[in-house]
């Protein structure tokens, strides 16, 4: 199934980076107050998106790992927690440089900001967890997971709330030409997450076979180390 | 086959939940602290007799005061940016022309995108190596000591 | 006590079995309680962690004295975020500490052995750990108010309540990763890794709610929402701890 679905993925992903980076330099118009910096819109929000998703994604697959101990469900947690820590940290990057731009300067301390560093930070912790702490450490990745994924609603209106300044939100309605274009983004940034999921897991799975495999020969007594 | 299915669905579903989150929406104008510091607001001149006395006979005489008015006018005119020397215009021009068409920070943010992206997929590329290499090593000894139990029977 | 060589009949397991399921509350509630006060009574004994996570409190506080105002204008912005920190570091410290005796015991693995279902182990410890916060939050808010002459108990009841939610809520959380930790090496930096990220919303609301009663003028009102707010957060993470706890600790 992956032969087929990764191979079909990554051509959507990359037909769409093609057209949407078309699409928001020559067809989209500039926007009326931050002008030609809220090109940066299109492609920050579908990472933001797919960061979420990712956070989702491992949160949900640590859990159905803790409870039925399956490895698969690890291999899908290990992806998604590692796609979510690369997502992030682009959200985080375009994020502050839009916010430079926009605002002059490189850091506020604003609701979402704040929330999205968090969850960045968590997944971090997820991975490095899962790097250094030896055995029993896809169950300490998975709890944290768990934990994180519960977590994030309670930092959102935690922050939210105590807000110093009053959020204006600025909804903006936008023109079809603009509204198109984002969406394709969006699509574009899902079929790529979805590829790069796909590929991760199958390699987080073919290393842990080899990992058995290593042992199976190591108890028959047919390899030395 | 089931499984995949059931990801997708989880996967999609996430989405359209997330992305009718606020993330979906452009960040809310800068907080009030980011914007410059506002208009001075005018100096609260206390009430001294005279300032009393002559607000006092203005109010009273309309003509007058129309009169300080039509003075007082072409000092805040519109016609500011008209009596701007060449510099200050050209820089009031190359300033709006500069926030209007910000490349830079556009560059930088998509050049931020591409890097991080590529790392990861760099990062990908070298684990899968260092698989195919396990998998060569893996190979290499079991056929060594499949060769050496065939030797020894 | 070589707790690692217990000698283990197989009539044992299927009587322990049936009393480490028992969904009735009395008995989890009474074995979680047999644990917590094993727990206090041990460090009642020797008072080791209050004595030595009490004086890290209080030399935290010095040094963010030092740190911090300069002026007796900064008191009343620093206050809160002093007290939350002070909490947060020698918790984590006194967490740590709690679980290290269990593993060089090797008590874990007879406590997690014992017919006490694991969940009342849990409970046990969690309430032992909250005990301990909450002496070192009663030793640090006191010595707050005098060095810095903050109001700090200008609304004495509504900063006891935030104080016993946050100490709750930090145990919680605190018990659950210590627990996984137990046997994971370079768990000394791991568990201030892995608990700060969660317990960010409850520093958010303990901060907030301390600030508001710390304030020229105390809004109790604003205090009470962050107070409500806390009990959300424990009640959420007490539930999210029962559902997997099981799971999570091994051994």
């Amino acid at each position: 199934m992956n032969r087929i679905l990764v191979p079909i993925m990554a051509l959507l992903a990359a037909v769409g980076l093609a057209v949407s980076a078309w699409g928001i330099f020559v067809v989209t118009p500039m926007e009326q107050t931050l002008y030609y910096s809220q090109k940066i819109f299109y492609w920050h929000v579908p990472n933001a998106t797919m960061l979420f998703v990712a956070v989702f994604v491992c949160g949900i697959a640590s859990l159905v790992y803790l409870k039925k101990r399956d490895a698969r469900w690890d291999d899908i947690a290990l992806a998604s927690g590692e796609l979510a820590v690369v997502f992030g940290a682009i959200v985080l990057a375009t994020g502050s440089i839009w916010a430079r731009a926009a605002w002059g300067h490189w850091w506020v301390w604003e609701t979402r900001l704040v929330t999205s560093l968090l969850l960045w930070l968590i997944m971090v912790g997820v991975v490095l967890v899962r790097r250094f702490a030896g055995t029993g450490a896809e169950r300490l990745a998975a709890g944290l997971a768990v934990f994180g994924m519960v977590d994030v609603p309670l930092i959102y209106v935690g922050v939210k709330q105590g807000d110093l300044h009053p959020q204006a939100k600025v909804v903006q309605t936008l023109d079809t030409g603009m509204r198109l274009t984002f969406w394709l983004s969006m699509a574009t940034f899902l079929f790529l997450f979805v590829a790069l999921l796909l590929t991760r897991i199958q390699t987080a799975r073919a290393e842990r076979q080899l990992r058995e495999l290593h042992e199976r020969g190591l108890d028959a007594g047919l390899l030395e180390s | 086959m089931r499984r995949l299915v059931l990801a997708l669905v989880v996967i999609v579903s996430s989405a359209t939940a997330a992305a009718a989150q606020p993330a979906a929406e452009p960040p809310p104008p800068p907080p009030p602290t980011a914007t410059p510091p506002a208009p001075a607001a005018p100096p609260a001149t206390a009430p001294t007799p005279t300032r009393e006395a002559c607000t006092k006979a203005i109010n009273e005489t309309p003509e007058w005061k129309n009169d300080l008015i039509e003075q007082l006018k072409p000092q805040i005119s519109s016609d500011f940016y008209a009596k701007l020397d060449k510099d200050s215009h050209d820089r009031h021009e190359q300033d709006s022309i500069l926030i209007a068409r910000n490349h830079r920070h556009v560059v930088m943010a998509y050049a931020a995108l591409w890097v991080l992206s590529i790392g990861f997929l760099l990062y990908l590329w070298r684990r899968q190596q260092r698989l195919t290499d396990q998998i060569g090593r893996l190979q290499h000894e079991l056929e060594a000591a499949l060769k050496a139990d065939k030797d020894r029977k | 006590m070589t707790s690692s060589k217990i000698s283990i009949t197989g009539s044992r397991t299927s009587a322990g079995a049936a009393a480490g399921r028992t969904t009735a509350g009395v008995p989890l509630l009474r074995h979680a309680a047999a644990v917590a006060w094993k727990d206090l009574r041990v460090e009642l004994r020797s008072r080791e962690i209050v004595y030595t996570t009490g004086f890290f409190a209080v030399l935290l506080v010095v040094v963010f004295s030092f740190a911090f105002t300069r002026e007796p204008s900064a008191v009343a912005g620093v206050t809160p975020g002093m007290l939350w920190v002070a909490v947060a570091f020698a918790g984590t410290v006194g967490l740590g500490r709690a679980f290290d005796r269990e593993r060089e015991g090797d008590t874990m693995r007879a406590l997690l052995l014992s017919p006490a279902p694991r969940l009342a182990v849990f409970f046990g410890k969690a309430t032992a750990i909250a005990a301990l916060v909450l002496a070192v939050a009663a030793l640090v808010a006191p010595l707050l108010a005098l060095l810095l002459q903050a109001p700090l108990f200008e609304e004495p009841l509504p900063l006891v309540v935030c104080l016993v939610l946050g100490s709750v809520g930090f145990a919680l959380v605190g018990t659950v990763f210590a627990a996984m930790l137990l046997r994971v090496r370079s768990r000394d930096v791991l568990l201030p890794v892995v608990l700060y990220p969660i317990l960010v919303p409850m520093f958010i609301a303990g901060t907030k709610a301390t600030a508001a009663l710390v304030a020229a003028r105390p809004d109790v009102a604003a205090a009470w929402y962050w107070i409500q707010f806390l009990g959300v957060y424990d009640a959420l993470f007490f539930g999210i701890s029962l559902w997997t706890f099981e799971s999570l600790v091994i051994e």
